[in-house]
This record gives structure tokens, sequence and C-alpha cells, in this order.
């Protein structure tokens, strides 16, 4: 009875949005504009050590996915962010491609902050927590560009909790 | 630079055009609330004594809007401008130390701080881009990568400091 209590508080008190304890290598943003969608899944042992976390894009009315990562996170550098498409996939063919390879097929790179109590903070660690509210900085103008979209067609920075996938 | 429209409808998004309803209904709010402008606003951070201001007017022709950085270890101000990006659709600033009048692209290159996209951040946890100077100032600004960039560029420029410098710069006074 007591647990029940504890979760119907838990409940109430994050509201529908958080009504599950969502790890944030399973969340699921979405972009409020156009619905664009950050997937986050786990990262594996192959990855390079300073890969932090990984998500897809999710793009609405496209098949192709972008593949993204968040590395960083020693000394004073920051959580930064890459989205790419055809990009070579090291930890799974062996083979890492060259600087060109990784720029030809650059979508999106920027810092990626939390943001709460009106400010902004570093991400958690990927067995933590999901934050409410993420920004991608410069993101949509960028996609934009690297797809080639029309103006009203490019989404916005801020991402927001929407999910969680099992 | 383009004519400046109301930027709070900017960062929600332009898809459709019902969404100038949206637009109105924004800007007649931000004007009604607008306490304390942007320009002349200060902002600082608590753990390093950064302090940034904003300027009442821009410091060269093609800025829309100017600021100053200060680092308490250091003398001089970083001088800061804002301007729209090539097609419109992001604030982006830039910090500079000592940069020649009429730079050269490369010479404005060399003298850079930092530049990104310029960020607002609200109380209510709303992100939009940077407001006009008689737009009220939102609680905090966020620079992308400010204090790593600094660090990277200090030596070329002159630029000397100790102190670690975060990102995001909290609202601390309106102009007097």
């Amino acid at each position: 009875m007591k647990r029940l209590l504890a979760v119907a508080l838990l409940v109430g008190l994050t509201g529908p949005a958080l009504a599950l304890e969502c790890v944030f290598s399973r969340a699921i943003y979405a972009e409020p504009t156009l619905g664009y969608e950050l997937r986050f899944y786990p990262t594996i042992n192959r990855d390079a050590a300073n890969v932090s976390h990984r998500f897809m894009v999710v793009r609405p009315d496209s098949d192709r996915n972008l593949r993204g990562s968040i590395s960083g996170n020693m000394g004073v550098s920051r959580d930064t962010g890459f989205a790419g498409r055809g990009c070579p996939n090291p930890e799974v063919t062996g083979i890492e491609g060259t600087d060109a390879d990784w720029e030809a097929c650059q979508a999106w790179k920027g810092i990626v902050y939390v943001l709460a109590d009106g400010g902004a903070a570093p991400l958690p660690w990927q067995d933590q927590p999901a934050p409410q509210t993420l920004l991608l900085t410069d993101f949509g103008r960028q996609i934009r560009y690297s797809i080639g979209l029309g103006p009203a067609d490019a989404p916005w920075d801020v991402f927001t909790l929407k999910g969680c996938s099992r | 630079m383009g004519v400046r429209v109301c930027r709070a409808w900017q960062a929600r998004g332009n898809r459709a055009m019902g969404a100038l309803m949206v637009l109105a209904l924004n800007c007649s709010a931000a004007s009604a609330q607008g306490t304390c402008p942007l320009a002349g606003a200060l902002y600082e951070q608590d753990s390093s004594g950064y302090t940034l201001r904003f300027g009442p007017k821009p410091s060269y022709d093609g800025a829309s809007e100017s600021f100053a950085v200060a680092a308490p270890d250091f003398k001089r101000p970083l001088t800061g401008s804002v301007g729209w990006s090539d097609r419109l659709d992001r604030t982006l600033g830039r910090l500079t130390l000592d940069c020649p009048l009429s730079p050269t692209k490369a010479e404005l290159d060399a003298c850079t701080l930092w530049t990104g996209v310029l960020y607002a951040v609200y109380a209510d946890g709303e992100v939009r881009l940077l407001p006009e100077p008689g737009d009220p100032a939102p609680q905090s600004l966020l620079l992308p990568d400010f204090a790593r960039s600094l660090l990277a560029n200090s030596s070329s420029t002159g630029f000397s400091t100790e102190e670690i410098a975060w990102d995001a710069f909290t609202l601390v006074e309106c102009a007097s």
C-alpha cells in the first residue's frame, strides 16, 4: 500500500510526460514545430571511448534517419553532438574512414545542453534519468542546408522529452 | 542583415501562414511585459565573475546589436556584436579583441574569440533567438561553446585569463 502511494505521488508530482522514469539512453525527444525526433539508444563496447551517447534523428516525411552521437565531457570540453548520413561505421565494419569521409557525411555538428531552471547545463550520463529538454545548438539551420530544405521545413533547435523506448 | 522581424515568432517555427496569428500574439505579449529592456541589461556568471552587458547601439555597421564581455582578471572588455545569419534564420554572435578598423575576413577571424548562435533562455524555459534591444531582457543568455572557445583562442588574440567560464549568463541588472 505504501508503495502504491509512493507511485501515485511520483506520478502526481512529475506529470504525465514523466510518469515513467526514463533512462537517458532510452529517451525519445521531439522537436515541437515539425516533429523531428531524437531516439537515444545505448552506446556499445566497440564505440570510441569518448562517445557518451548515441541517437537517431528521425525526420518527418523521410525514410532516412540520421545517425547521431555525442562525445566529449573531459576537462573544459563540451558535449559535442554530431549527426550525419552515410558516415563510416567503424564499430561494425572496422573501417574508420578519413576526415574527408566524415566531413562529407556531416549533417549537423554542435554543442548539446540540458535546459533547466531558465539556464543551460551539461548532459547527464546515458545511464541517468533523461532530462526534460535538450538544446542542439544551430541544429535547424545546419540541417536545412545540409539536407537542402526550404525555410518552412527547417526544424528548431529545442527538443522535449516525449517518451521512452523499451 | 535584413529587416528585423519579431524574433520571438521566428524561433517558434515558420511553417504555416496561420502562424502569423502567433506572431502577432507573441510580439504584443513581449512588449507588454517589458520592464527591463535588453539594451543596457547586465548579465553575469556566478561561478566565474564574467559579466556581459548589452550596449545601447551596434558597434559597427551591419551589426544589429552590441555587447561587451568582461573577465574578472583581464582589464579590457571583449567586444561583442550580433547579426543575422545569411538567410535570416539565426542570430549570430561574435566576440572579439583588438580588431583593426574595417577588418578583412582573415583579420576578423584572427581577432575573434568566440562566434556562434546566440540564444535567449526565458524564465518559463522557452528558448528563442536574441530579441531586439527594446524587448524584455531574457533571464539568461547562452553562448554555445563560449568558455572552451575563449581558452582555445586566447593566445592568438592576446586575451589572457585564469578564470574558467561557463557558457550561460544570468540577468542581474537592468539599465538605470
